[in-house]
């Protein structure tokens, strides 16, 4: 099964969609500019070669009243900012992500790819034919290539973006809306995929909503919010697509060396950051008009891992938390025994009797992943001191070390 | 100085080659306008002193070389070629009286790489199970290049008989020795041909006839080396995966259809074959035609993932291979057309435009999409044609003038003869 990918503009002329033979459904994101609206699913006939433009209008007949209403009336706010892509070893989708990169509309923007201790030389030689700022991080950890990338930026903004991802033209328009604030300290923005070739990427996009927290802007503002909702940071934003004031991350001592890929905790830096903001009384931003298209893994075994990954690292981030004291450890330990874990055991039990749809090997990889959490915890946290002695590096990162 | 050079690669064949090579003298191309050049490739059953003793109207030179692949024997044969054209014929090809000229006269009227056709002749065929499925399947394949508006892929391509000029062969880099080592050369070269604009062709009447006897243990050897050579051709042009069979990886889950839930793995890759072999052999004995095709089918599969995970150094590889596969260009600037509004000049506005894909509406219906696919010929009106005879019998558009371009008439529509 396959999923034809489009974004329709409604203010321009509706234009055939081609190149369709072989999809069954086209999820069409209907956007009004720059402005998403809504994520429509249209069905197709394999054998044709195009969604007639006409056989489309039908389905946007619903938008066409809003297309005037975009964001034409606000002032235009578009600081320089710094765009951080880390990687290690993909040159193929770096390739991607830096094209898309190059045509990014902002005025005043710079790139840097924080090559994370990759082993072979291609990161350099793809970063070369750019144009772009390269940088080596030889500390192995996502974290640390952050922490490097926002060291070296030299705008007040700071970016980031996956380097199996690719971003839209107006991508640093939509962050930059969501610093129009002054109060804002982080901005969160659309994640959607860029393919949807093989059973594994539309199960991952099944599970919950995929990456995508939605199509209305919103604010996250900390004084409004209860310390308990400030545990589930992943209802924030991800990591794919997220961009920070260079002076909040410098306050808040920047990521979390010890957490995210590349550690044995598997993730969570993104969710740790976002947490600290908050919890620090700043203000988060989510804005779907900064849209990224961020390819799934294609291979079956490597959403397992995947989903054993998202337990595992949301395991030691719910430590981290238990161990900091933001919040209130009896909120805590109630959100990870009635939320997460009957989300972690009841998906499984459902699925027994035959009410779920994702496959079992998923749903137990990810109950085993939080199982290992503790484990990982003791792990990373002692990995990342060792990681410091090896490289001498002064304590920067943030995060109590566990001994 | 001389016309045509025969490139003709062999290892331990003595007796097929001698009699092959003794065949080409009843060409009706002139001695004097073609020579023939045998790599001898890593021989001991003293393939060239037999040749050598051979007396020829023609010239022979026969070349040794240790043991290092077709390809390699192949790129040494074109460099040492004087001729302006060059044939490529396998060690078990019979050639046909015309072959030589055929191919001539069809690269004079337009130079293309040319596939000839070979196949064994029908009182030869054995008619054992296996036998009469690969000779349906190589028919089938030249039945279906031989239609009218077949849009040349890499795949049409094979080395046992084509030609191709000297000096674009030599421009394109000539064979891959790595691959050579394996299967898929043939793919390879003809992606690279393709990648410079060239195009391919398809000649019925360079007839040669084929003296290999298939056998089960031949086709899945074969299996093995597709399996390493694919993946080495995969390596050297992603873009062209989806083109090749190992595409069934990209769905993430490769498995050995045996039943739905048998995971790859290389043990299962290796040992599938063997316990299913003498199973398979009595399935031919006794004639038992759908176990034979289902174990074969197996058998074959297995084969060929061993293969792969060999060259992918196991699943991690395998993995990390298809992630980066880039899918089908994305859709950008499409070149769109209506029929119903320009009859006149649709021909001459396909070919001259060029364009990455193209797309044909009938007023504001779409009809058909085509797309210059990475390992495909670049849009021709002949594949144009093919794809809407329906649409251009009801607007009558059936009776345009091909172009000049074209050469006479279209290259893929086979000679009558």
């Amino acid at each position: 099964m396959k999923t034809y990918l489009a974004n329709v503009d409604i203010k321009q002329p509706i234009a055939n969609q081609w190149g369709t033979q072989g999809y069954t459904t086209a999820r069409l994101l209907v956007r009004s500019g720059s402005r998403p609206l809504d994520e429509i699913h249209v069905p197709l006939k394999a054998s044709k070669p195009a969604l007639a433009a006409k056989e489309l209008k039908p389905w946007l007949e619903g938008y066409l009243p809003i297309r005037t209403r975009a964001y034409k009336a606000e002032r235009v706010y578009l600081p320089s900012i710094s765009v951080i892509v880390c990687t290690r070893d993909r040159p193929k989708s770096l390739r991607g992500c830096l094209e898309s990169l190059s045509l990014v509309r902002h005025p005043e923007m710079e790139v840097i790819v924080v090559d994370n201790a990759s082993e072979t030389d291609e990161t350099r030689k793809v970063v070369a034919q750019t144009g772009f700022r390269y940088v080596r991080e030889n500390r192995p950890g996502l974290d640390w290539a952050r922490n490097r990338g926002w060291c070296e930026a030299r705008h007040p903004l700071v970016a980031y973006i996956d380097d199996d991802a690719s971003a839209d033209e107006c991508w640093l328009e939509g962050l930059c809306r969501g610093f129009r604030d002054p109060e804002i300290a982080a901005t969160t923005g659309l994640v959607l995929p860029a393919e949807l070739e093989t059973k594994a990427q539309h199960l991952f996009e099944s599970y919950g909503s995929g990456m995508s927290k939605g199509m209305s802007a919103r604010q996250f503002r900390s004084d409004e919010m209860a310390s308990v909702e400030f545990i589930r940071s992943q209802d924030v934003g991800v990591g794919t697509n997220m961009a920070f004031r260079r002076s909040v991350l410098q306050n808040l001592g920047g990521f979390d060396t010890a957490l995210d890929v590349g550690t044995p905790s598997g993730g969570g830096g993104d969710l740790d950051m976002l947490h600290r903001v908050l919890a620090s009384g700043g203000n988060i931003a989510y804005e779907p008009s900064a849209l990224v298209r961020h390819r799934h893994r294609r291979d079956m075994d490597g959403l397992v891992r995947q989903m054993r990954n998202n337990g595992r690292s949301y395991g030691v981030y719910l430590m981290k938390l238990w161990r900091n004291g933001d919040v209130s450890k009896a909120a805590l330990l109630r959100f990870t025994l009635w939320t997460w874990g009957r989300w972690l055991v009841g998906r499984p039990v459902k699925k027994l009797f035959g009410r779920h749809r994702l496959p079992m090997n998923m749903l137990i990889a990810e109950l085993r992943g939080a199982l290992s959490a503790p484990g990982a915890y003791r792990q990373t946290y002692k990995n990342d001191l060792r990681i410091r002695r090896e490289f001498d590096a002064p304590a920067m990162g943030g995060g109590t070390a566990d001994e | 100085m001389f016309d045509v050079s025969v490139i003709v690669p062999t290892h331990n064949r003595a007796d097929m080659v001698c009699r092959n090579i003794a065949a080409l003298a009843r060409q009706t191309m002139p001695a004097s306008r073609f020579e023939v050049i045998v790599v001898a490739d890593g021989c001991e059953d003293q393939t060239a002193a037999r040749l050598q003793s051979l007396d020829l109207s023609f010239r022979l030179r026969v070349v040794e070389q240790t043991q290092a692949g077709a390809s390699k024997a192949r790129n040494a044969g074109a460099d040492l070629a004087e001729g302006t054209l060059l044939v490529f014929l396998d060690d078990d090809m019979y050639a046909d009286a015309g072959l030589l000229e055929a191919h001539w006269q069809t690269q004079q009227a337009r130079p293309t790489l040319l596939v000839g056709f070979f196949s064994t002749p029908v009182e030869h065929r054995s008619e054992e199970l296996f036998a009469a499925s690969a000779n349906a399947w190589w028919d089938n394949r030249f039945r279906r290049l031989g239609q009218a508006g077949h849009r040349h892929t890499f795949r049409d391509v094979c080395t046992g008989n084509m030609s191709v000029s000297r000096s674009s062969f030599l421009e394109t880099g000539g064979f891959d020795e790595e691959i050579g080592r394996w299967a898929g050369e043939d793919y390879e070269f003809a992606i690279r041909w393709l990648k410079r604009g060239e195009r391919i062709g398809y000649c019925p009447t360079a007839r040669s006839y084929h003296q290999d006897q298939p056998s089960v243990d031949k086709a899945l050897k074969r299996a093995y080396d597709e399996g390493r050579g694919h993946v080495l051709i995969a390596r050297r042009h992603p873009e062209c995966f989806m083109a090749l069979p190992l595409r069934i990886a990209l769905d993430g889950q490769p498995w050995i259809r045996i039943k739905r839930w048998v995971k790859l793995s290389r043990r299962r890759a290796n040992t599938i074959p063997k316990l299913v072999h003498p199973a398979i052999h009595l399935a031919i004995t006794f004639r038992f035609r759908w176990l034979y095709s289902r174990l074969f089918g197996i058998s074959r599969s297995a084969r060929l993932w061993a293969g792969v995970l060999d060259e992918t150094d196991g699943l991690g590889g395998l993995r990390e291979m298809i992630q980066d596969i880039p899918y089908e260009p994305s859709v950008q600037d499409v070149e769109e057309i209506d029929i119903s509004q320009l009859p006149l000049d649709l021909a001459k506005r396909v070919t001259e435009l060029q364009p990455g894909s193209l797309a044909l509406l009938a007023g504001t219906e779409p009809i058909a999409w085509i797309q210059n696919t990475p390992g495909s010929e670049p849009i021709a009106w002949s594949h144009v044609v093919r794809k809407l005879e329906y649409w251009l019998d009801a607007h009558g558009l059936r009776e345009l003038p091909l172009p000049e371009e074209n050469g006479r008439g279209s290259q893929t529509e086979p000679d009558n003869q």
